[in-house]
Parts: structure tokens; sequence; C-alpha cells
């Protein structure tokens, strides 16, 4: 059966984002009077999505090497977009970003007291990538780089727990049709399965957030419904634990996101026992 | 009575001993006579971190007085404090201090055995709690006759309400934490088991066979035999803990 491999430090997975950042990033996000830039959500979106990774891979002892990691921005250039001490790496273990973001900064967050009310807290927040809006938005050669370093990833872990590549874009491809190279990601397998390709499209549209649709009916543009066909379903495991998490997922839910958080989907992996009242 | 009691634990392969994160108590075999005997295991989760410290004082603190549903609520604030005592937080890196904020989380089954004289003459009851899917099963005549809390193997799933040594995430707890009470034989057995084996036993229950007769092996045997289950794909890879207590009557 597929999607069952267990990820562990001897046999880790992989994860690759891509990030849009093409000079239409510097628009407004979610339309409307918000003056919030496109650049900054999907800053926001990678920097949370790292950290929650890390957070799950977190022990007393250390950071486990469950995954490795690449973030891959395209705008100007297609390359690795990390700041910082990992700037240039392609796939880098999990305890490298989890004890190399580029700065942390402080921020203010309410939390639960345990007793009805809330108080203050300040927590670091570490940064690993800042927001850029420069140039085209080469979706296609971002693609054809992730699958590049898919297929050497897979050659040295034949059986891993498939690589998930997630894609966070403002939707509109400028070196033509990404559909080709996002099946050719998706083509690439371990023994346990095909690779996963999932999508968070970042809007200028007013348009109602979706999450995790099965169907293409409800999306806002055909940027949102060509983004929606490019995305994988979600495998058997990750529908049951979407569920248990309480969303309404279908055979046909697929990986994608619209204007919306895509940090549950880190809820969805599977490293081991998961309490289901932590939050 | 008398209660001939033996721990049995594995490591999940490819973890050290050291990150074994199940609990039991006792901490060793148990041959003793007495009236009434307290036993419990419980399985810390793996998402979180300090889970190791935070299952040691559940299974600890149940068998050094009551933790049922009525008095859980008064004991928590307690052992979440000595949880967070047990924790050297200076100079965390920023994961550490949200895995310490988020807390540690548990499973936690606990069985009490009495034996009270009352005036209709001995009296054999016993009790249990459970917390999340560590399991209890009593073995009468060659059968099942209580599974506890989980009754079928499709029940276990990867995402457990387990209790949290964060206040926070035990809001609803009250709602999770089950009991019972029955009676109890001479010669009767009672398995606690994390889910692991637990799932396993189910299973094998289901499938027409007696997982009970579990060979009465010495520790390093059980490594062999959960090694075994592991390799034939039968049982998941995860810590696994089985307390068997078996109630011999008085002997003189």
């Amino acid at each position: 059966m597929a999607y069952t491999a267990e990820i562990s430090r001897t046999n880790p997975s992989c994860f690759i984002f891509l990030i849009d950042q093409s000079g239409s990033m510097q628009d407004p996000f979610g339309g409307g009077e918000s003056t919030r830039k496109k650049a900054d959500a999907v800053a926001d979106a990678i920097n949370k999505l790292l950290q929650n990774l890390v957070i799950k891979c977190a022990k007393e002892e250390g950071v486990r090497d469950y995954y490795h990691v690449g973030v891959i921005g395209y705008g100007y250039h297609v390359g690795s977009a990390f700041a910082g001490a990992l700037a240039n790496r392609e796939l880098v273990p999990i305890s490298d970003i989890g004890n190399q973001p580029a700065r942390i900064e402080q921020r203010a967050r309410k939390i639960d007291d345990g007793a009805g009310g809330l108080v203050d807290q300040t927590i670091k927040f570490p940064i690993w990538f800042d927001a850029q809006a420069n140039g085209g938005t080469p979706m296609c050669a971002a693609m054809t780089k992730a699958q590049s370093l898919l297929s050497g990833w897979l050659a040295q872990h034949p059986d891993c727990f498939p690589p998930i590549v997630i894609n966070i874009t403002d939707g509109e491809s400028t070196d033509g049709d990404p559909t080709i190279a996002a099946t050719a990601i998706q083509s690439l397998s371990s023994s346990d399965g095909n690779a996963l390709l999932f999508n968070l499209h970042l809007s200028s549209s007013r348009a109602t957030p979706v999450e995790f649709p099965d169907n293409e009916s409800g999306l806002a543009d055909q940027y949102a419904q060509q983004l929606f066909r490019m995305s994988s379903t979600l495998p058997d495991y990750m529908r049951s634990i979407a569920s248990q998490e309480g969303f309404t997922v279908s055979e046909g839910t697929r990986g994608f996101v619209f204007n919306a958080d895509i940090v549950s989907v880190i809820r969805f992996l599977d490293i081991g026992t998961r309490a289901s009242n932590l939050r | 009575m008398h209660v001939s009691a033996q721990p049995y634990s594995v490591p999940k392969a490819g973890n050290s001993e050291e990150e074994y994160e199940d609990a039991y108590w006792p901490s060793g075999q148990v041959e003793d006579s007495g009236a009434s005997f307290s036993f419990a295991v419980a399985d810390g989760a793996t998402e979180a971190s300090y889970s190791k410290a935070w299952a040691r004082i559940l299974v600890e603190a149940y068998c050094n007085g009551p933790l049922d549903a009525s008095d859980l609520t008064e004991r928590l604030p307690g052992l979440q404090a000595k949880w967070r005592e047990s924790l050297d937080t200076q100079s965390l890196p920023w994961y550490a201090e949200e895995k310490v904020h988020d807390g540690a989380f548990s499973s936690l089954l606990g069985l009490t055995i009495d034996e009270v004289v009352s005036p209709d003459g001995l009296l054999r009851v016993w009790k249990a709690t459970a917390i999340g899917d560590s399991c209890l099963f009593q073995v009468r005549d060659d059968e099942l006759i209580v599974s506890f809390p989980l009754t079928r193997s499709e029940q276990f799933n990867s995402r457990p309400t387990l209790v949290s040594s964060n206040p926070a995430s035990n809001a609803h707890l009250s709602e999770h934490v089950l009991n019972i009470k029955d009676h109890w034989e001479v010669e009767d057995a009672f398995y606690l088991m994390t889910d692991a084996l637990a799932c396993w036993f189910l299973k094998a229950v289901e499938d027409g066979k007696k997982p009970w007769k579990i060979k009465r092996n010495a520790p390093e045997d059980f490594e062999t035999w959960i090694r075994r289950l592991r390799k034939d794909g039968l049982i998941r890879n995860d810590d696994v803990t089985l307390f068997r207590v078996e109630l011999l009557g008085d002997i003189d």
C-alpha cells in the first residue's frame, strides 16, 4: 500500500517549497482595503511552514532529521531562497533549519491561561525568508528545478515516504503552461508512492478563501482552477488525519488552498502519536 | 490475594533505550500477597517533547493514590507543576521553548485490584481508569472477558485524546476519562498494554486467536518476539509496553 513508509532518521523524507517572488507579489493581498502585500503573505506562510515542520521534528535532545527541506524562490532568479547562514543551500536537514534561521524576532501572542482567560506572551519567531518581489513568474523553471532535486533525492532514498512539493504563488506563470512540469514532479516516485504537489494560491481577489476543495467549481479564476488541477489528491492517510482535524474531505480532495492558511498540512504528516487535543 | 506481575518493554525500532517514551509502574516484577495492588502503563506522545517524564509522573501518581475521573482535576495541577520542575528550561533553543509551551502528552491506563472484607464475605473487585488508547484485557478460563477502553483493532489511530501537562489542552479532558469496575476471580489474568501491542492483541482476538497465551518468558525473549512481530508487519513500529498481572489467590 502506498504512503505507508515510516518517516524516521534512518529513512527520512523530503520537502520542497517553491516560492513565487515575482514583481506582481507587490500587489495587495486578498483585495479590498488591505495594504498587506502578497509578498509579505508569502514570507509569513513559508516561515510558518518551516517553523511548524521544525517543531514537529523537535524532541528534548534537539531536532530529529525526519526531513530534508529545500526552499526554491522564483522571480528574477530561480534558486535557493534561504536567507542568512543557509543561503544558496538546496536540500537542508531539518535540524540545520531549526538551528540556523537568518534571525530570530520577538513577537507577542495571546495564549490560553487554562482558566478561561488569555495572557500575553512574547515568543521567539525565527525567520529564514524575507519578502521579495522582482521579475517574472518562471513557475515552469521552478518546477523543473524541484524535479531535478527530487530525482537526486529519490536515487539516494528509493524507499522513502514520497516527497512533498508545496508551491506558493499568485497564480500566473510567465514561462509557459506549468501543468506539464507539475505532472513531471507527480510522476516521480519512491517504492512507497508518487511525489505529491500541493499549491497555495495567494491572490489579490476578494473571493472567499478555500481550503482543500474536491472540485474547482467555486474557485475564483482560471489560475486558481489551473492550480487546483495541478494539485495532487490527498493520499488516504492524509485524508484520514484531515478528517480527524475537522476538515470536510472526500476521495477527490486535493492539496490546494486559496487565500487561506496552508500550515495545517504539516499537521497531516504522521511521524508518530500526536494528541488530538494539541493545537 | 497473591499477585504475580511482570512488566515488559521494548523501545521503537531505530530508537535508543533513552528514547523509550512509555512508562509503567511499579518499576519491576511484583511477587507479593496483600489486599490491594495498583498497576499503570502510559504512552508519552511522540510529537511532544518531555513526554517520557510526563508518562512516568502519571503512572507513579496513579499507583500512589487514586487518580480516577473525580480526583484527576484536583491532582493534575500538582502533577503538572512536578513536570515543569523536572525540566531544565535555561537557554533553550526557540523550538524547545515552543515544545515546553505546548506541553507533554500521554495516555494513562491504571488498574487497582482489591480484596475487601465485607459482612457478605470476601469481595474481589477491580477498577480501572483510562485516558487515550492504552488498553486493559481481563482473561478468565482461557477467554477474554473484558477489553477496556477500546474493543476493536480498527479503533486505534494516531490522534488519541491524551492527558497534557499543559492545562490549556485539558479543557475537555473529563469527557475522555473512562472508568470501569468489575469483579475478579482467582486465576484471572490482566494485561495492560500500550497501543501498538493492544492493537495487535485485539486483531488476533478478531482472527479467532488467543493472544494472551503470550509466552511466560524472560524479558529478553519478549524483545525477540516483538522484533519478529515487527519484521512480519504484524505490529506497528512503536514503543511497546506490557504489564502482565496474574491473581493466584492466597498462598500460605
